[in-house]
């Protein structure tokens, strides 16, 4: 398939053709008038010479006296050194002058001033001819006379004129691709500055394209926000299902679990609590999903609508901290929070975001770690951003492939065993996107995880 | 008369037709004999007159000699335009000739360093380059003018040659056009000045004037006595030449005086036109022009003295100087000539 041809050239090809064009035309233009203009001085001055030698023409009685009139030779010569040459004819024989001037055959009847071009000498002259018939004594007799001049001083006009004209023609072609480039650029502004609107966003920033516009390109951006619209009313429609099918399934699951719990204390057949078992396992596992997939949804609906406050770092780690205790202590872990080296800290963020990722990072350590361990939260302030440091005890990431990780419902290569959905570190990554931070996981230096969430302070 | 007039034409006709070789009146090698190159010059001027600018410029470029060969204005002509010399630069005080030759392509075009040095009414395209002026003089001899009044003007002449016929008959010369080209061009210049000319033309032809080949001639002439005036003089020889105690006087005419240009041109079918142009550029350098001034007596172009001459009528090197060249035109002027100066 063809490239479809740029905007720019679209525009500049044509401008710049004007420009060749509209350039040659002066040029050419300019060249001819000159040209013409001198030729025309030139041949009045060879028609002075010819007539007053033709006025100076007296027959005698079987002579001829032929005057070459000595002030029209030096006005000849006057407006340029151009060389002069003449010859005289007296019934189509030479008479004086120069004999290898080619004389212009003319009609016999012709009286008038005949102007030619013709090669002498190995220069190029313009020459003019007169001729006419005598009656001496019942004969008739054709004197025939011409003068002829070189053009070197047309040329030497001519020359400067092409120079001057080639100078303007350029100038002036310079000049008109400036402005074509000029035009281009500007008309293409809107163009690119609606583009850059648009490409800056988020990725999930679904407003509809503000800001003035020319009205050439309203129809682009009314079909734009068209568009946005249809889309964000799609996305939150799948996201509103997500949550309620969440919601719908979290909600008869808890009755699952709580009946199996039941019936496995009523139960007294080992093979029947091994199967009670299997069943409570299960459930959590989904009931887990459908957190983190609500989690998701909220995620994805805040982010078109952010809520954005300052906040007390240390508060939100702590509330984020207690809420999770009560899942720690099933496996008797403790969370410590910690504050390195500074006082409060304050960062500019969407509450129930920040909570959402603090909540699976705690959460992850949890369920990675050991029984009877330590999971610290640090927090460190380093110039205009603070680390959430969060550490667990756990198997950590050594030798696990971190490339795509953060990606939805994919999941480590050791972590077959414990239960999970594969969204947590999708969620967290969302958020730091939204928040403007950024998310690390890595391997602590001893054993176990360290996930690091940066985010800017305020 | 009509036979001289036909003696001459044919005369005129045999002069132009080609000959086998055009007559050098000297010729003369200036600098080292082991020089590695030599500048061919053909010159109307004498080589006693030109000796200090040849030094001068042999003193500035020894690795050069110059070959000066000297001919009448009318040879150089024929040396160039009909037959196939090889010189460097000519030098000619004959303006009209000087000028048919670059007309007709006999010239080449120079480039010269020192450009700027001559005005643009001293040169022609550039082909054509004056590098000394020549006022054209009346010359007198002071013991026929002892109860006279000295002419100021071509009218005074008149008179005095009219009211004094026993002092002026056989005792008056001026060039002739016939032979000399220079004299030509002064005849047919005055009789485009004036129309006095013709009737001093009449008046010298009733007092039987005698017609001279050159200056030198002239000069001489005078100063012994044995004319009472001579027409149409170089000025600038008559001053180098006469001593000062001299019986012969040199007057400009206050009404007009020719001022001529002695131009050089350098030839086509020079072998070496770079020497040409080289010596022309020394001609129209400033110790060039001081030289030709001070020393060779032949006036510069910034001239002072002629620079204040009453008008001063400078000869212009434009194309109508091929007029008079035209043989119709010359025979024509010189049948007027013959007319008024062969009046029995």
């Amino acid at each position: 398939m063809r490239k479809p041809i740029s905007l720019r050239w679209r525009l500049l090809v044509p401008l710049i053709i004007t420009a060749i064009i509209t350039s040659a035309l002066l040029y050419f233009t300019m060249r001819q008038v000159t040209k013409q203009a001198v030729q025309a001085t030139q041949e009045a001055l060879l028609e002075k010479a010819v007539t007053s030698i033709l006025e100076q023409t007296r027959f005698t009685e079987n002579n001829v006296e032929i005057d070459l009139p000595y002030n029209i030779f030096t006005m000849l010569g006057a407006i340029s050194e151009d060389k002069v040459y003449y010859r005289v004819d007296l019934d189509g024989l030479f008479l004086t002058g120069y004999e290898d001037l080619r004389l212009k055959n003319l009609t016999v009847d012709n009286e008038y001033i005949f102007f030619s071009s013709t090669i002498f000498r190995g220069v190029k002259l313009r020459q003019a001819t007169v001729q006419q018939l005598f009656l001496v004594n019942g004969k008739s007799r054709l004197i025939q006379i011409t003068v002829a001049q070189t053009q070197l001083f047309q040329e030497a006009i001519l020359r400067d004129m092409s120079r001057n004209a080639g100078v303007i023609g350029i100038s002036f072609f310079g000049f008109a691709l400036l402005v074509a480039l000029l035009a281009t650029r500007s008309f293409l502004r809107p163009i690119n500055s609606l583009a850059g609107t648009v490409s800056r966003r988020g990725a999930h920033d679904l407003r509809p394209v503000k800001g003035p516009t020319p009205p050439e390109l309203m129809p682009l951006v009314l079909s734009l926000n068209g568009f946005i619209s249809r889309l964000t009313g799609t996305l939150r429609q799948t996201e509103t299902f997500i949550a309620e099918a969440a919601h719908h399934i979290r909600t008869p699951l808890s009755l699952v679990k709580s009946e199996s719990q039941l019936a496995l204390r009523k139960s007294k057949s080992s093979e029947n609590r091994k199967h009670l078992h299997n069943i409570i396992e299960s459930v959590d596992m989904s009931i887990r999903s459908a957190g983190q997939l609500l989690d998701h949804a909220l995620v994805l609906y805040r982010s078109e609508k952010i809520d954005e406050k300052r906040l007390d770092l240390a508060v939100v780690v702590q509330h984020v901290a207690d809420n999770l205790q009560p899942a720690a202590d099933l496996k008797d872990i403790i969370i410590k929070t910690e504050i390195i080296n500074t006082g409060d800290i304050f960062v500019m963020a969407d509450r129930v975001l920040l909570e959402v990722a603090l909540r699976n990072m705690l959460d992850n350590a949890i369920k990675y770690s050991n029984p009877d361990q330590l999971i610290f939260v640090k927090m460190v302030l380093d110039q205009n951003f603070v680390r959430i440091i969060v550490l667990d005890n756990g198997r950590g990431i050594k030798g696990v492939k971190t490339k795509g990780i953060h990606k939805r419902f994919k999941r480590g290569s050791n972590v077959d065993d414990v239960i999970g959905s594969g969204l947590g570190l999708a969620i967290i990554s969302e958020i730091c996107i939204i928040l403007g931070g950024s998310f690390i996981l890595k391997n602590n230096k001893g054993v176990g995880a360290c996930a690091i969430l940066q985010l800017p302070v305020c | 008369m009509r036979n001289i007039t036909i003696t001459c034409l044919l005369i005129y006709v045999i002069n132009l037709l080609p000959v086998a070789a055009f007559e050098i009146e000297l010729e003369e090698t200036f600098g080292d004999n082991n020089s590695v190159s030599t500048v061919q010059i053909l010159s109307s001027t004498d080589s006693e007159r030109f000796r200090p600018v040849i030094n001068g410029f042999i003193n500035r470029n020894p690795e050069l000699s110059v070959r000066y060969v000297t001919a009448s204005t009318a040879e150089i002509y024929t040396a160039i335009a009909t037959e196939s010399t090889t010189f460097d630069l000519v030098i000619s005080s004959a303006m009209d000739l000087q000028m048919k030759l670059a007309n007709d392509g006999f010239t080449k075009t120079v480039t010269l360093a020192g450009n700027e040095n001559v005005p643009n009414w001293a040169r022609w395209r550039s082909e054509v380059f004056g590098f000394a002026l020549e006022p054209i003089v009346l010359l007198v001899s002071k013991q026929d003018f002892l109860d006279l009044k000295f002419p100021k003007t071509r009218r005074d002449l008149l008179a005095l040659m009219r009211n004094n016929p026993d002092i002026f008959i056989n005792r008056i010369g001026t060039y002739d056009p016939k032979i000399s080209g220079a004299g030509y061009l002064f005849s047919t210049q005055d009789s485009r000045q004036s129309d006095t000319f013709w009737r001093l033309a009449e008046v010298m032809g009733r007092l039987n004037t005698k017609l001279y080949c050159c200056t030198s001639k002239m000069i001489e002439a005078v100063d012994s006595g044995e004319l009472a005036l001579a027409y149409n003089v170089l000025g600038s020889y008559a001053n180098a030449e006469l001593p000062s105690d001299s019986n012969a006087q040199v007057i400009a005419l206050e009404d007009y005086t020719q001022i001529l240009l002695r131009t050089a041109v350098v030839p086509l079918a020079s072998k070496r036109p770079d020497l040409g142009t080289r010596f022309l550029d020394y001609l129209i350098s400033v110790e060039g022009q001081d030289i030709l001034d001070k020393l060779a007596k032949l006036p510069a172009l910034n001239n002072f003295e002629i620079s204040k001459l009453a008008n001063r009528k400078p000869i212009r090197l434009d194309s109508g100087l091929l007029v008079f060249l035209d043989k119709l035109k010359r025979s024509a002027f010189l049948r007027e000539w013959d007319a008024a100066l062969f009046q029995n």
